[in-house]
């Protein structure tokens, strides 16, 4: 058991491991935050520069708009890695036999990978974010946000990892990734703050897990959060039910991918 | 020599068709994203003018949305070309030695193996949006309009083609260039917003280094019938031979580089 333990401790620091060998990439990887944070700096401003009736849009100011995207890009960057798209290739590639011969467990295998990249993009992005967001957006961080942070980590590669799954019935996922980057795009709040929306789209939008992984947080930052339980509630049960669907298909899967190799 | 080249195409072509319409479910999910992506800008703008002033500048909702169908077919044409953007995974696993080894060009080997047939899809569904806004507003542009229009769509697209190219091609030097290629595809998002909305320097950017402006606001602006400055023009032509001529170069040193690599 200890010795699972370390080989998936292993997992956590592959990512640190490997990206030493790229340090050009790791440069790319910072710029990509004030880059997408430019366009929509240079947007935001000039539809506020417009005259935008009592300098805010649903109570939300210039400064806090910026602030979220500023958020929802950050976790954006976080959970970068494609997991599904990782296990689909294990999948039809045959590299899924590899754990499926050891004494390994697939998916704490995967996850363990997936939230120590992670883990490790939050350690090299976290003062930066933290001295901007405090120092220009004057955004008061409290620790119930990285409570968030965690589990919305937690959410996305859960939902990611059953997507991936699916490709043992499905064959190939492109179009339902694509399908699903969609979905958090519009419902999640990364185009735009879902509390612009209509409310019967706000109301939809708890049916899915996608407004827990971006808006919620983002949201969070702003002190503009109904309910922080409420959230931490959802979140929680969304997890939990994730990782049941997760303990059925990996069983139906599994048996799938042995019948058929 | 040439008819075995676009013999070679054809079969590349029927390759494609055939992988795409292998997976019929991943196909069917691939039509409806497309469709629900032509609308994501659409949604973002109608959300934000229901809180905003009748127009941004010269652009309101209709142009805006004319300039989201542009782009659309723009990307349509790109993803045409994707071969050029999977070229550093090409030369990481080592798979540029089988085009050396057949009797074609390299170039046509990475753009036959890339091609993406999801793109004719996503040109046809860009120009339906774009004439389903044309006839809701009408606002029809003159054969004139309409064929500059096309030449600036189309060679624009093609500048940024090549400027993408020439990033993959670093991956001859550089090895795994992922971050570089998704830091680049980042700034295509530029395309989708007008010029106007963009600082000076960053509008100059635009036009010269990156030159996203002509398959997107500049072709917006001819198609809708707005006034353009006459050195645009020359930008343009400036801009597609330029990054040519760039591609060319690089492309014959990558070439030298990995063959005398062994």
């Amino acid at each position: 058991m200890r010795l699972m333990g370390k080989i998936y401790l292993q997992y956590f620091f592959l990512f640190y491991k490997q990206l030493r060998e790229f340090k050009v990439d790791l440069f790319f990887a910072f710029l990509k935050i004030p880059t997408s944070l430019a366009l929509i700096w240079f947007i935001w401003s000039y539809i506020f520069s417009q005259g935008v009736s009592g300098g805010s849009v649903q109570g939300l100011t210039f400064k806090n708009i910026i602030s979220y995207f500023m958020t929802v890009q950050w976790i954006g960057f976080l959970v970068s890695y494609k997991l599904s798209a990782e296990i689909a290739s294990d999948i039809h590639q045959g590299q899924l036999t590899l754990f499926l011969s050891k004494p390994l467990r697939y998916f704490p295998a995967k996850f363990s990978y997936a939230m120590g990249r992670s883990f490790f993009l939050f350690s090299i992005s976290f003062i930066p974010f933290l001295f901007v967001q405090v120092y220009f957006f004057d955004v008061q961080v409290h620790a119930l946000f990285f409570v968030f942070l965690i589990k919305a980590i937690c959410l996305f590669y859960l939902f990611e990892y059953l997507i991936g799954m699916l490709s043992f019935w499905l064959k190939k996922i492109f179009g339902l990734e694509s399908l699903i980057d969609f979905l958090f795009n519009v419902l999640g709040g990364k185009l735009i703050p879902l509390s612009l929306f209509p409310m019967w789209l706000v109301k939809t939008s708890y049916f899915i897990p996608t407004r827990f992984i971006y808006f919620e947080p983002a949201y969070s930052l702003l002190n503009q959060s109904e309910n922080s339980l409420d959230i931490l509630g959802y979140q929680l049960i969304y997890i939990i039910m994730l990782l049941l669907v997760i303990l059925v298909v990996n069983q139906r899967g599994y048996k799938i991918y042995e019948a058929t190799t | 020599m040439k008819q075995s080249y676009l013999k070679i195409l054809n079969q590349y072509m029927r390759i494609a068709t055939k992988n795409l319409l292998q997976y019929k479910v991943n196909f069917v999910f691939i039509l409806i994203y497309w469709a629900l992506s032509l609308s994501l800008l659409i949604v973002f703008w109608k959300v934000l003018f229901q809180h905003l002033p009748e127009s941004l500048g010269d652009w309101d909702f209709y142009s805006l949305c004319i300039l989201n169908s542009i782009c659309y077919i723009s990307w349509g044409i790109f993803v045409f070309f994707w071969g050029i953007h999977q070229i550093p995974q090409k030369v990481f696993r080592g798979e540029i030695d089988k085009f050396l080894s057949r009797p074609m060009p390299v170039l046509l080997g990475l753009f036959g193996e890339g091609l993406n047939f999801t793109a004719v899809y996503e040109i046809l569904a860009g120009f339906l949006s774009l004439l389903l806004f044309t006839f809701w507003q009408q606002d029809f542009p003159n054969i004139l309009q309409a064929f500059l229009f096309l030449v600036a769509l189309i060679g624009g697209t093609l500048a940024v083609v090549l400027v993408h190219g020439c990033i993959s091609l670093l991956s001859f030097w550089f090895g795994k260039i992922s971050f570089v290629q998704s830091f680049i595809d980042d700034l295509d998002d530029f395309q989708k917003y007008p010029i106007s909305f963009y600082p000076a320097k960053i509008q100059y950017f635009l036009i010269f280094i990156l030159p996203i402006y002509f398959p997107g606001s500049f072709a917006a602006k001819i198609y809708l019938g707005l006034a353009i400055p006459n050195w645009h023009w020359v930008a343009f032509g400036v801009c597609l031979l330029v990054w040519s001529i760039i591609f060319m170069v690089l492309y014959k040193a990558c070439l030298r580089k990995y063959e005398a690599h062994g």
